[in-house]
Formats: structure tokens, sequence, C-alpha cells
């Protein structure tokens, strides 16, 4: 295949994992900078940038957002089989809440010539790759926030003893203050612009995107309908 | 078709949709790498008190 053909069919992909490996770089340089100001405003050593990279410190920074938003996939993955909202491309038609029945969804019997093995072969592999998407979406988070669970614990630990006070557990770490404030902040974000999103594309559009209905749908219909 | 079949085909690989297969694997895979290999990582430095 030709290199013009691959990025055209995978531009949207291309782009977000530019834009997020530059945000990564710059989150890290930032950070290090950040790391070094504190330690001289508290007359400690500085460390390098790689010793910046493998630290806890860092780490923590990262996977506290990442937890956050496929927590966020997670739950509007899971929520929109059920739950709808009238007049959002983000929902299902009214009538549509649900699993729907395996002639809707092409699986088992129902299954296409092409549809993937797994769709047609039935039991529990077809159990299975029906929920894969968030079973996939949920243990990235699950991980991800056992990672920021771990980094918070020893970044906190290390604060407490250049302080000279007691180190905590682990299961004592994830009861505190300092890693729920840490967790809901990301939440309570997330939360709230899946939300304000799926009302405010009801009213308003971006033409030629799939995330907004077509520009002239009209206000509280075409529930289900992309642009 | 098997890609061997398609080399002796059109004596090159096809840009048949069945062909681009490999390439969105190839997408997937680089994801599926940053993903795992990150929360992989950063458990590791937490756990090892780094």
């Amino acid at each position: 295949m030709r290199a013009k053909e691959f990025v055209k069919e995978n531009s949207l992909s291309l782009f977000f994992l530019v834009i997020f490996l530059l945000a990564l770089i710059g989150q890290a340089i930032a950070g290090h900078n950040l790391y070094n100001e504190e330690a001289l405003a508290h007359k400690e050593e500085t460390i390098s940038f790689w010793r910046y990279l493998t630290s806890s410190d860092f780490g923590n920074a990262v996977m506290e957002n990442w937890q956050s938003e496929y927590l966020q996939f997670a739950l509007f993955a899971f929520a929109t089989v059920w739950l709808l909202q009238k007049g959002s491309p983000e929902s299902k038609e009214l009538d549509q809440a649900g699993t729907e029945s395996d002639e809707e969804q092409k699986v088992g019997r129902h299954a296409e010539e092409d549809s993937p093995f797994w769709a047609r072969v039935g039991g529990v592999r077809t159990a299975i790759y029906s929920n894969s998407l968030m079973i996939a979406m949920a243990l990235i988070f699950l991980g991800s926030w056992f990672a920021q669970s771990v980094t918070g614990w020893t970044d906190f630990n290390q604060e407490q003893h250049d302080h000279g006070e007691p180190r905590l557990s682990w299961w004592s770490y994830v009861g505190s203050s300092q890693f729920w404030e840490a967790t809901l902040q990301n939440w309570q974000s997330e939360f709230l612009a899946v939300g304000s999103f799926a009302v405010l594309v009801v009213y308003l559009r971006q033409r030629g995107s799939p995330e907004s209905k077509p520009v002239g749908a009209p206000i509280h219909d075409a529930t289900g309908q992309e642009g | 078709m098997p890609m061997v079949a398609m080399r002796r085909q059109t004596g090159r690989f096809s840009s048949s949709p069945s062909h681009r297969f490999p390439a969105m694997r190839a997408m997937a895979f680089v994801w599926g790498v940053i993903l795992v290999g990150g929360i992989t990582y950063f458990s590791i430095i937490g756990l090892t008190h780094h």
C-alpha cells in the first residue's frame, strides 16, 4: 500500500497519535522544570530529565488523566446502550434502548459472510466479542487507575519521608483524601464534558462531523442521526 | 485472497480493501503498545518506589 493511501485511511488516528506524543513530551519537559524549581525552592537536589521520566511524580501525573479518560469512554459506551437523549446524535433512537436483537446486531445465525468469526461462532466467544469494546476500556481504566494509585502512593510516601512523617500502606493511601481528590477532580471534568456534549449536539452543529447531526436536521428529531 | 496469490496475479501487492487490514492492524498495535506499555511501565515505577 502506498504511504499516501495509508495516511489518508488512518489520518484520524495518526493525527491524534502525533498530538498525543507532542503533548506527552511537552508535559514531561514542563513537569521536569517544575519539579526542579520546587526542589531548588526547598533546597533539595535537582534531578535529570531521564530520572524525571522514571519518577512516580511524572507517572502519577500521566496516569491520573489516562484513567479518567477511559472511565469516561467506558461509561459512555455502557450508558448509551440503555440511556437515551432525545435529539442527540450520540444517542440511539428512542425505541432502541437495550442490547437489541441478534438480527439487528448480526450475530450467531444472523451474522453475514464477512462478519468477524467471533460474531458468527455463538456461545461464550460471541458474548465476549459483543462486549469487547467495553471490556477493553474497563481494563485500561482499571489498569491506569491502579498505576495512578501506586505512583501516587510512592510520591506521597516520599513527601512523608522528607517531612519526617510516617509512611502509609497502599491500602491506607487508596483510602486517603489525597488519592480521592486527585481521582475525583478528573472524573468530574470528564462527566461534565460528556453530559454537556450530549445536550449541546442537540442544538449546535459541526458541518461534516459524524459527532454532529446534519446542519439542517430538526432540533428535537433526528435522534441518533449523524451528519 | 492470500498474499502470495495476490502477488502472483498482480506482480505486486494489490491495494484492494482486504490488503489494507495489515496496515489497520499496525495502527491498532501501536495504540495497544502505548496503552499496555504505559500502564505496565508506570505500575512498575510506582511499585518499585521510584
